[in-house]
């Protein structure tokens, strides 16, 4: 897989902390997805994660949304790629 | 009487029914704080209809015009997602408001503006107050307001809630808009959509005008777009079942043609056209020392996996340490004050006996109960107030995660359970933010398991007589014990019916604040004011049947004496009951006074003590001594475990049923009766064997 443009696309639940990501996709039913667009994480938005132990959910923050704590469950199932 | 004195009339007649204000906004926006600015705490709370979900209402007055304004509940989109939104919907299309008051934060404005696009959508007059416009400026958040108001056709008006700064031209936008029609609002969904919208539109124009329904029909038509299942149901309630089945028609069709989801795709065209006015109109330029960096720092420590978990401890330990030391010496204060010298009073000034004693021992002692706990559930509310106002109760709910996952809750859980150390009632009422009905009535069946400040008294009665040297560890071991069962309570449910499910959430993390100390102190009073409504009746309208059942039998009248007199109060209707349920605790060889007041408990846990003292005929404040005559340290521990598990008070049943549902209500009681007698019978039993 290595050198493999889709090595960069990941879940935002395995992404270190610092990094900044553009969401590629977000996989899931209707209700979470809504809410998700609702407060403006949508594909193409880029966020940083503010923290995230790698187990339990995840903080991103970017500029529209402001900071959101997202579930472990939640985290998983938004796929990212890598920005810097 | 002329046509013009009939229009002059209902003219008067529509000023004094009040104009309808709704108050919307995201969560942590500074609503509340508005709120009680705006309507000078003259406010009062009630339960929306059908549902628990507090409903705040205030009046404001301005030359003459009274106004009534309405808190809605903290949400970011209204597409009937969860409870909240959909309370807020439904208020929104029934109550029928003339003007919207949308309170948005200016540090994350977009986010705020696609609440602010759906409310245009829907064709309300908005008022929108920018607020928090001090932080935004700290933060270099710089807001182009001219532009943005009138691009939007909408008054926005800069506020700081906590300095009352903008306030007073927030009012007079209010009155200014009054007699101006809604503004014309429009999003542009690209051809495809735009098509839809129109056939969809059409259809429904005219059957709405028919009714005269004031629904804005485009809005109505992107809702049915959206596949929105309130709007379906409200139209089939109508009788619109054509009407629905052609938009769905439409909606496929359009859906094949773009290959993709209709409502995200129109979702994405509303953050186009909102990113759009923030590139336009927002400003944002690296602050100095922002908010952001400090919460980030704090954050390191404070949401750290080990650091964050101690400071939550530490945290915790002093909150509970803080309202109880605090609290003790005004309780000593209202204790003496009313068992001496009011009841003295009362007693020489009041004949004949009977009434005085129906004053002194039945209306005074349920008064004094309900005085003896405010002051701590006044500390405790100001605690908790606290550490939700600087931000710090969604830091709870991040780092508790991953425990309350394990009992398959999330970290928000948590709060709902801290809140029953106070007050159950309002614990329960707060799982409303959980996101499934599973995690809902998980957390509901865990929180009475709480002990909550009312059967404090009890534990301190009780070791007061028995565990004089080792008072607070004996108190402390209540308050795990309870933990314990909760968290047995909760895997045990988590198995049983819902095969150990997880939740998905999201939630916002404010930024620190420095809360501001009239927040807290308005919060903690409204509180304080529910809690005395609720408990307070019950307690007082308690003490006084108790009385009653104490001085009447079987037999007839018994009189005031019965309450001095063992061998008379014996033969009371208090003394038959208990009697009667009296083989049933044999086991744990409770007397029958004992069951008559734990009885009584079940109505609220806070007249516990109080009948005791009536029962065992003396003031609370001895209560203890004589208590130790008649009980082991053993049996008293068992007591305590068993006022600590079972049933909790009326108030919480109430809300419970409320919450979860009759049948849930009464799976739990039963399950806590059980859980109770046997917990008080192991320790009584297995404690003998020890000792
Ligand atoms: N600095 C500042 N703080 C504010 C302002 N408005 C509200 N707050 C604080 O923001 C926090 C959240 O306010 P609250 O009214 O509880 O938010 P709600 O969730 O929207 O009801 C509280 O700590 C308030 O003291 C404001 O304009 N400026």
């Amino acid at each position: 897989m290595r050198g493999d443009k889709l090595d960069n696309v990941l879940p935002l639940s395995v992404v270190k902390e610092g990094k900044t990501v553009r969401i590629v996709k977000i996989i899931g039913g209707g209700g979470l997805v809504r809410r998700l667009y609702e407060i403006g994480l949508l594909p193409g938005v880029e966020v940083m994660i503010v923290r995230n132990s790698g187990f339990g959910p995840v903080i991103i923050r970017n500029n529209v949304s402001g900071t959101f704590c997202l579930g472990f469950g939640v985290a998983k199932k938004i796929i990212v790629e890598v920005v810097s | 009487m002329s046509c013009h004195e009939s229009r002059a009339g209902s003219t008067l007649k529509a000023r004094q029914k009040a104009i309808k204000i709704g108050i919307i906004g995201n969560p942590n926006v500074g609503k509340s704080v508005l709120f009680n600015k705006l309507t000078k705490g003259k406010a009062w709370v009630g339960n929306w209809p059908g549902v628990t979900v507090e409903k705040k209402v205030g009046k404001l007055t301005l030359d003459g015009i009274s106004f009534e304004l309405v808190d809605l509940p903290g949400i970011y989109g209204l597409t009937a997602y969860s409870q909240d939104e959909l309370i807020a919907r439904k208020f929104l299309l029934e109550g029928k408001p003339e003007i919207v008051i949308q309170v948005t934060n200016a540090i994350n404005l977009e986010r705020n503006l696609y609440l602010t696009i759906q409310l245009l959508e829907m064709g309300f007059k908005l008022v929108i107050a920018l607020n928090m416009a001090d932080l935004a400026e700290k933060e270099g958040v710089k807001i182009d307001v001219d532009g943005l108001r009138r691009e939007l056709r909408t008054p926005i008006i800069p506020t700081i809630a906590v300095k009352n700064f903008g306030l007073n031209q927030l009012i007079e936008t209010i009155k200014e808009q009054l007699d101006k029609p809604a503004p014309f609002f429009k999003i542009d969904y690209g051809p495809e959509i735009e098509e839809a919208i129109e056939k969809i539109r059409r259809l429904i124009d005219s059957p709405i005008r028919r009714l005269g329904l004031k629904i804005d029909p485009r809005w109505l038509a992107i809702r049915l777009l959206e596949d929105d299942n309130d709007i379906v149901q409200r139209l089939r309630d109508m009788g619109f079942e054509d009407i629905v089945s052609e938009a769905r028609h439409i909606r496929d069709e359009l859906q094949a043609q773009l290959n993709e989801s209709v409502e995200v795709l129109i979702i994405e065209k509303r953050y186009e056209y909102l990113l759009n006015l923030s590139r336009k109109y927002v400003r944002r330029k690296t602050a100095e020392k922002s908010l952001t960096d400090l919460t980030d720092g704090l954050d390191k420590v404070l949401t750290h996996p080990i650091l964050g978990l101690m400071v939550f401890v530490s945290i915790l330990y002093l909150l509970f340490k803080f309202s109880f030391d605090v609290a003790s010496s005004l309780t000593e204060v209202i204790r003496v004050t009313f068992s001496q010298h009011i009841h003295d009073l009362v007693k020489n000034s009041l004949h004949p006996e009977f009434i005085s004693s129906l004053f002194v021992d039945g209306v005074l002692n349920g008064v004094g109960t309900i005085l003896i706990f405010i002051p701590n559930l006044l500390f405790l509310f100001i605690g908790i107030s606290t550490l939700e106002d600087t931000g710090y109760m969604a830091r709870v709910a991040f780092l508790s995660d991953r425990l309350m996952n394990r009992l398959g809750l999330s970290g928000r859980a948590m709060i709902p359970l801290l809140i029953g150390f106070g007050c159950n009632v309002p614990a329960v009422m707060s799982t409303r933010v959980l996101g499934s009905d599973r995690e809902r009535r998980l957390s509901v069946f865990m929180i009475p398991f709480m002990s909550c400040s009312a059967r404090l008294p009890i534990f301190l009665l009780l070791t007061l007589a028995f565990f004089r040297e080792n008072q607070l560890i004996v108190i402390l071991s209540m308050y795990f014990l309870g933990v314990f069962i909760a968290v047995l309570t909760a895997l045990l449910f988590n198995n049983l019916f819902y095969r150990k499910q997880v939740a998905g959430y999201v939630m916002d993390m404010p930024p620190y604040l420095n809360p501001s100390i009239r927040n807290i102190l308005a919060k903690s009073w409204e509180r304080i004011r529910s809690f005395l409504m609720k408990a307070g009746t019950i307690i007082l309208l308690m003490s006084v049947v108790i009385w009653v059942l104490s001085v009447t039998g079987p037999e007839g009248y018994i009189g005031p004496e019965a309450l001095r007199d063992v061998e008379l109060l014996s033969r009371s209707w208090i003394a038959s009951f208990s009697r009667f349920l009296e083989p049933l605790f044999k086991p744990l060889n409770w007397d029958w006074r004992i069951i008559a007041s734990l009885s009584f408990g079940f109505i609220a846990k806070e007249v516990v003590v109080s009948s005791l003292a009536v029962l065992y005929n003396v003031g609370v404040e001895s209560l203890p001594t004589v208590l130790s005559d008649s009980l082991t340290p053993l049996a008293a521990y068992s007591l305590m475990t068993f006022a600590l598990l079972y049933t909790p008070c009326m108030a919480t049943v109430a809300t419970m049923r409320n919450e979860v549902g009759l049948r849930y209500t009464l799976l739990m009681v039963l399950y806590q009766l059980l859980i109770a007698y046997t917990a008080a019978y192991l320790i009584l039993s297995i404690g003998g064997m020890v000792i």
